[in-house]
């Protein structure tokens, strides 16, 4: 079953709203709690990235019972050196962004962290297409 | 599949009387794990899915919702008869009444002693720093005080279990100091009647029946509202030679049960949380992975005020919670009072609740999650079902107008995607499948007047 939502860049009041609207649909198709907590930390974390970083961007979730795929496609800035910006404590994220309680430098790396398979293609200038995978069988 | 014909996983202290219920859906609209319909034109409450949290009491306009508790006379099955009082019972009164005719008046109607709960809080307070330095806890730590917290977690943030201090709440360590107090006189524990007198529909279950606990302490629950109406006149009467209130001698935090209580000895990285619609907030904020990494402690209470706002507290909650701040402010009793004075002589029968408790306050086992949002139990069959809750949200007009007995449009799909419900009870659908054209057309009309639209994909 696949799920579309869409996110603005620069909207902080809405950034959370697609992760939170996924959350619940994984409680209600009984995906085991653990697996649950780290799709919705995985998520929310990418959703707030674009919100952060990118003008706007496209979230799709395509859930089956053997495994939950995301992928997040953005217009934005892009990534110069995905490899940097995987390394622990690294955070693009602005002064202004991170008072806001986002992006606290944890990013690509938490993320990674929380998946059992990430993707990124990034074209500097054009935007940013991460996959999110999970399984569950 | 279905849970509906398993033994309920929850008991409960809430029930509706049918006599009264006029099935006018306030309390299905308000109860926030969405566990009430309205059948047969009365109110029907998912025992599975219920934690007791007394929304739905507070929003009944016909008194039609009411707290189980024991018959009164079954303290009297006990030569030793102790009420069990939380400190929210004692801000039912302000300075003019003294703590000894609160006493008194608690005798008068049949106790022979009187233990305030928060004195056991310093030695939770205790257990709570050791719980901190244990390897195997997950951070922010949830405060097991409130039982309706508990629960809510257990059926709508499971993931979040293991953040809950496994440490038992004051009033079970109270009622186990109480006990070996009072059998340290001699007293035999089969005499010993230990009644706790309750704020709220959610402490009467965790007593009743325990999550993570094999067995109270307690013997029996009285209402606070009942213990209220039993002693008012007395210890309003009573304002001539009773002396004013005071503070049992050790550390006994008398603001423990009121928001912050827990956290205003702590550091910084404290949050307190009160309102059950607040709590789940931040439940939410903490799933997402969003909360702060410096909060290290979150106590949540369910009521507004905490157990100031208890369902079965009398009084209005903000001067509770004045008069147990004034209180607090009290210095502790310095063994000066009249050693002839029987409330005297009652508080310092009970010693210091010492560590020596501290292991029994670690019993408490592990929770076990409760899940009730899933749609089924496997995976593939809630996936289909909610494909077929999609296909019903298309026709059904989303204004939540709860005539179908479910408290919105999306529960009513996936009541119906669960088997528990019919499509023909969309009154809105109904109206606008009348045979007769012309009908139809004014029908419809009238409902786009009001509504813009008749369903969803208008
Ligand atoms: S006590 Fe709370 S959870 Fe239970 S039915 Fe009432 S409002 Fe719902
Ligand atoms: S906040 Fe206190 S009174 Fe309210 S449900 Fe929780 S324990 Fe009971």
């Amino acid at each position: 079953m696949k799920f579309e939502y869409h996110v603005e860049g620069g909207d902080f009041l809405n950034a959370g709203n697609a992760s939170g609207n996924i959350k619940k649909v994984l409680k209600k198709l009984n995906v085991d709690p653990g697996v649950l907590k780290r799709v919705v930390v995985a998520l929310y974390e990418a959703e707030v990235n674009i919100v952060a970083h990118a003008y706007r961007g496209n979230i799709t979730a395509d859930i089956s019972p053997q495994k939950i795929e995301i992928v997040l496609d953005d217009e934005g800035p892009g990534i110069p050196d995905i490899g940097l910006a995987m390394q622990q404590g690294y955070s693009t994220a602005s002064t202004k962004v991170r008072e806001m309680g986002f992006g606290a430098g944890m990013g690509l790396p938490n993320i990674k962290a929380n998946t059992d398979d990430l993707k990124i293609e990034s074209v500097v200038g054009k935007g940013t297409k991460i996959t999110l995978s999970f399984n569950l069988a | 599949m279905t849970t509906r014909n398993k033994k309920p996983f929850f008991h409960h202290a809430l029930r509706i009387n049918k006599n009264k219920c006029i099935g006018c859906t306030h309390c299905m609209r308000t109860c926030p794990t969405d566990a009430i319909r309205i059948r047969n034109g009365k109110a029907s409450v998912n025992p599975d899915k219920c934690v007791d949290c007394g929304m739905c009491m507070i929003s009944c306009k016909h008194n039609a919702i009411i707290v189980e508790q024991d018959d009164f006379q079954r303290i009297f099955d006990y030569k030793c008869r102790v009420a069990l009082v939380p400190s929210v019972l004692m801000g039912q009164f302000d300075e003019n009444s003294g703590t000894k005719s609160i006493f008194e008046g608690l005798k008068s109607v049949g106790f022979t002693h009187v233990y305030e709960v928060s004195r056991a809080s310093a030695l939770i307070e205790e257990a709570q720093d050791e719980y901190e330095q244990r390897s195997d806890v997950e951070f922010p730590l949830i405060s097991s005080f409130c039982p309706a917290v508990i629960r809510l977690i257990q059926v709508r943030f499971p993931s979040l279990l293991k953040h809950i201090t496994l440490i038992k709440p004051p009033l079970d360590i109270a009622a186990a100091h109480c006990r070996n107090e009072l059998e340290k006189t001699g007293i035999n524990s089969s005499d010993i009647g230990i009644f706790y007198v309750s704020p709220c529909a959610a402490k009467i279950v965790a007593i009743k029946h325990p999550v993570g606990e094999k067995k109270s302490a307690v013997n029996g629950v009285i209402n606070m509202d009942l213990i209220y109406n039993k002693i008012y006149s007395f210890v309003s009467n009573d304002k001539a030679d009773s002396g004013k209130l005071c503070r049992p001698a050790d550390n006994t935090h008398v603001t423990w049960e009121l928001t912050g209580g827990e956290c205003i000895r702590r550091d910084n990285h404290a949050m307190a949380v009160d309102g059950i619609h607040n709590v789940i907030e931040i439940l939410d904020k903490l799933e997402n992975g969003e909360l702060d990494e410096n909060i290290t402690f979150l106590e949540l209470r369910a009521c507004d005020e905490s157990c100031a706002g208890g369902i079965l507290v009398p009084g209005n909650r903000f001067l509770t919670v004045r008069n147990l701040i004034q209180r607090e402010t009290l210095p502790p009793c310095r063994k000066t009072a009249d050693k002839n004075d029987a409330a005297c002589q009652n508080c310092r029968l009970f010693g210091k609740c010492g560590s020596e408790y501290l292991p029994e306050a670690f019993k408490l086992e592990k929770l076990q999650p409760r899940s009730m949002l899933s749609l089924d139990d496997d995976m593939e069959i809630a996936l289909e079902k909610m494909e077929h809750v999609d296909t019903i949200m298309q026709i059904l007009p989303n204004i939540d107008c709860g005539m179908c007995g479910s408290p919105s449009c999306q529960s009513l799909a996936e009541d119906i995607a669960r088997g528990v419900a019919e499509l023909d009870q969309c009154v809105f659908l109904r109206i606008t499948a009348t045979k007769d054209a012309e009908d139809v057309k004014t029908l419809k009309e009238s409902v786009r007047n009001v509504w813009g639209r008749i369903n969803n994909n208008e």
